[in-house]
């Protein structure tokens, strides 16, 4: 059998999880500021990938992606499509929004005495940010990481999509068990199945065990 | 060079690259394998593709109308049938007609409307006229891989599928060989992407794929 597509997977969820974490923070902190009318529409847009079926998320990104609109165009040179980068980007668009969303509620639960506090102290803006906000929101923050690594490694429409499915290239483990369950091979789609959710539930308890650790 | 082609064909694909490698040491062929509607638009949208298989005319059509397509190059590489079938244990269906029987309470076909195999499937009883006369028994599967499903599962005591699919499950035997003449033939067209830079690469996976070899290798499969 190959494992591949462990492996592939491991390293598009990590890659994705990495840019969700650091964008998730950012884009949480500037929405805790930003006072001006167009929040509820950011926010739309970050969410959007929840309430959409992930086909239609794929149909969106290929058509953002390809090289028939001017994004598509500018990044031509970069060949995204059927890389493993673009199975990162599908991973990434669906697991954001729940990264985006936890940060944020736990930016919302810390008492603005302390922000204003480090304020007066005359932190700078990137040190408060990572002195004050990730420490004290650090339990929502882990949260919303794992939620975004368990959906990013779950992920299968979307990357179907703009990735393909192209066993040792862009073949991770939800395409591995779809082409085996359709090929009439279910013992594949099996291990695969068991070990996507093993890596989901080691996920879970290393972040209990860190809260704990801190508790 | 990759392959996009239906993942109804995946097995039968595997074995003839293997053949294939026989003959060609340096030919690299990687496959991309899903659904024929969104490797179409994988196409449209400038995914590094060479060869096309897909499992309806329909697509090739919409990219040849779009002058994607190397003219030409068109090419039907594989015929499918309709078959009727049961689970294994289940027995009593000789003809179409039997589905009417009291003991076959569930029928599985694909969704006509989505799925091709479910087209077909529509387009046959209709013209057995038995289409109308089953229609409270049947239950819709988004492809075929599920029809079968239901079948090998004896949650349907009968369901309509293609020859290949009946032939890869141990779970399910053919009660019935639907007659070609009932339905629009069941073709896999292939053609070679016209923004390919491996033209010549697939030309000679086509052409392999029209050989005798090949042909040997498609009908072990249940295509013709």
């Amino acid at each position: 059998m190959d494992y591949s597509p462990v492996w592939i997977s491991l390293k598009v969820t990590l890659a994705a999880t990495g840019c969700s974490f650091l964008l998730g923070i950012l884009a949480a902190r500037w929405r805790m500021e930003y006072r001006g009318s167009f929040g509820w529409l950011v926010d739309g847009a970050i969410v959007l990938p929840l309430a959409l079926p992930p086909t239609v998320v794929g149909l969106i990104l290929l058509l953002i992606f390809g090289n028939s609109s001017p994004i598509g165009i500018f990044f031509s040179s970069w060949s995204l499509l059927f890389t493993w980068r673009a199975a990162a980007l599908a991973s990434f668009v669906v697991s954001f929004p729940l990264m985006y969303l936890t940060t944020r509620a736990a930016f919302q639960q810390i008492d603005p005495i302390l922000i204003d506090t480090a304020r007066i102290e005359g932190l700078s803006g990137w040190k408060i940010l990572w002195r004050a906000f990730v420490p004290l929101a650090w339990n929502g923050i882990a949260a919303g990481t794992t939620l975004a690594f368990v959906r990013g490694l779950g992920e299968f429409g979307a990357t179907l999509m703009i990735a393909g499915n192209i066993p040792g290239i862009t073949q991770t483990m939800p395409l591995a068990i779809y082409s085996s369950v359709e090929a009439g091979e279910p013992s594949a789609a099996v291990i695969f199945s068991l070990v996507n959710v093993l890596i989901s539930v080691c996920a879970l308890l290393l972040v209990s065990f860190f809260e704990k650790k801190r508790a | 060079m990759t392959v996009s082609a239906a993942i109804s064909m995946k097995n039968v694909l595997e074995s003839l690259r293997a053949e294939y490698a026989k003959s060609h040491p340096s030919g690299d062929i990687t496959f991309n394998f899903g659904g024929s509607g969104a490797l179409e638009f994988q196409i449209e949208n400038g995914a590094p593709v060479d060869l096309f298989i897909s499992a309806s005319t329909k697509y090739v059509d919409a990219l040849e109308r779009k002058k994607m397509i190397l003219a030409g190059s068109r090419t039907t590489v594989a015929t499918n049938q309709l078959v009727i079938i049961a689970p294994e244990k289940n027995s009593g269906i000789h003809s179409p007609n039997d589905l009417l029987n009291r003991s076959i309470r569930r029928v599985a076909v694909g969704d006509p409307k989505s799925v091709p195999a479910g087209s077909y499937a529509a387009e046959a009883l209709k013209n057995l006229r038995l289409f109308d006369r089953l229609a409270s028994k049947f239950i819709y599967g988004n492809d075929v891989r599920q029809v079968l499903t239901y079948v090998e599962t004896s949650n349907a005591d009968a369901g309509v599928v293609y020859t290949t699919d009946a032939l890869e499950s141990k779970n399910v035997r053919i009660a019935v060989q639907l007659p070609d003449s009932l339905h629009d033939p069941i073709m896999y067209p292939a053609v070679i992407v016209a923004a390919s830079k491996n033209q010549a690469e697939a030309k000679a996976f086509l052409e392999f794929l029209s050989s005798d070899s090949a042909r040997a290798i498609f009908s072990r499969f249940g295509f013709r």
